[in-house]
């Protein structure tokens, strides 16, 4: 069932519809929960509420080819809601620095490879690495969400491709590079 | 990604892109229990829940309800005028002024004096009358 069929019948409260929208999103918003959140357990309870909240409120989805980037947009919020209280911006000088990756292994990154090179960044970092470089916000837009300000966004930022480039062994190009 | 989207200083590396991309495509399958949370949570919504983001400490409350019981004591017991009293919001300046300074001159009230040139504003400060002294009370 292609996807506008589908989201009809999950409006009109069809369960076995609403399991099929389940096995094809959950996996990859699930993905999207992991990278924001450390542990399993929280990224699986962000999981479900996004879905919960999208099979319930699919009235508000106007456009169906829109529908990835709706639920990444509800997975976001909601792991960001996850995240809010937490010290997101004072842990990131007591990880220690580990060992570079050997060559240009990007492509065959494991999923568990990413994802523990990802956790590897403190909170901060990875939530604004996040933000920018995978949603696609800009730094005042990542400065509203998390309430900080336009300069620090783009100083963590920084300092998370830093990092990443240092883990992976790699360069980073420069503005006047590019 | 979409680069578009990033007027301001990204420049991705081409391993940046490669991460980006596999990162995008992130997919993790889910618990087997899980679907069977969502559905029970689609039949009774009501029961969606989030852990509470300020977790309200007992003694935080202890605090602020001894500090409202104590604010709420002196509400009660504070002293306020009673019927027929004068009260500072029933003269209206420079009326009061006038009133004060014709009390003093009348009937020479210690603390009150007409303000004249060069002297200073009246002491309008309470000052506890002394055996024998008129207070406006007598009056």
């Amino acid at each position: 069932m292609e996807d506008p069929h589908l989201i009809e019948a999950c409006r009109r409260g069809d369960r076995a519809a609403q399991r099929r929208f389940y096995d094809r999103h959950a996996p990859w918003v699930l993905g999207v929960c992991r990278r924001y959140l450390h542990a399993l357990p929280e990224a699986e309870d962000a999981m479900i509420r996004t879905l919960h909240r999208a099979l319930t409120r699919l009235d508000d989805l106007r456009d169906a080819r829109q529908l990835r980037s709706w639920l990444r947009r509800i997975a976001v919020n909601e792991c960001l809601m996850d995240l809010r209280g937490r010290k997101l911006f004072t842990d990131g000088d007591v990880l220690p620095e580990l060992p570079a990756r050997d060559g240009d292994a990007i492509d065959h990154l494991a999923e568990k490879d990413l994802l523990s090179l990802l956790e590897s960044l403190p909170l901060g970092y990875r939530t604004v690495f996040n933000l920018y470089a995978l949603e696609g916000y800009n730094h005042r837009e990542i400065g509203e969400l998390l309430g900080i300000s336009l300069h620090t966004s783009k100083s963590q930022f920084a300092q998370a491709r830093k990092r990443l480039a240092a883990r992976l062994g790699k360069t980073m190009l420069t503005d006047h590079e590019a | 990604m979409k680069p578009e989207q990033h007027p301001d200083t990204f420049r991705p590396s081409p391993w940046e892109e490669d991460l980006v991309r596999e990162a995008e495509n992130l997919s993790t399958p889910p618990a087997p229990e899980s679907w069977q949370r969502l559905e029970s949570l689609l039949d009774s919504p009501q029961d969606i829940r989030r852990r509470p983001v300020i977790a309200l400490d007992p003694k935080w409350l202890l605090a602020a309800s001894l500090a409202g019981l104590v604010l709420l004591a002196w509400l009660l017991v504070r002293p306020t005028a009673t019927e027929g009293d004068w009260t500072v919001q029933d003269i209206s300046e420079p009326a009061a002024g006038y009133y004060r300074d014709y009390l003093a001159a009348a009937h020479g009230l210690s603390g009150y004096r007409p303000i004249g040139e060069g002297q200073a504003p009246l002491d309008t400060r309470h000052t506890p009358a002394t055996a024998g002294e008129d207070t406006l009370r007598d009056l």
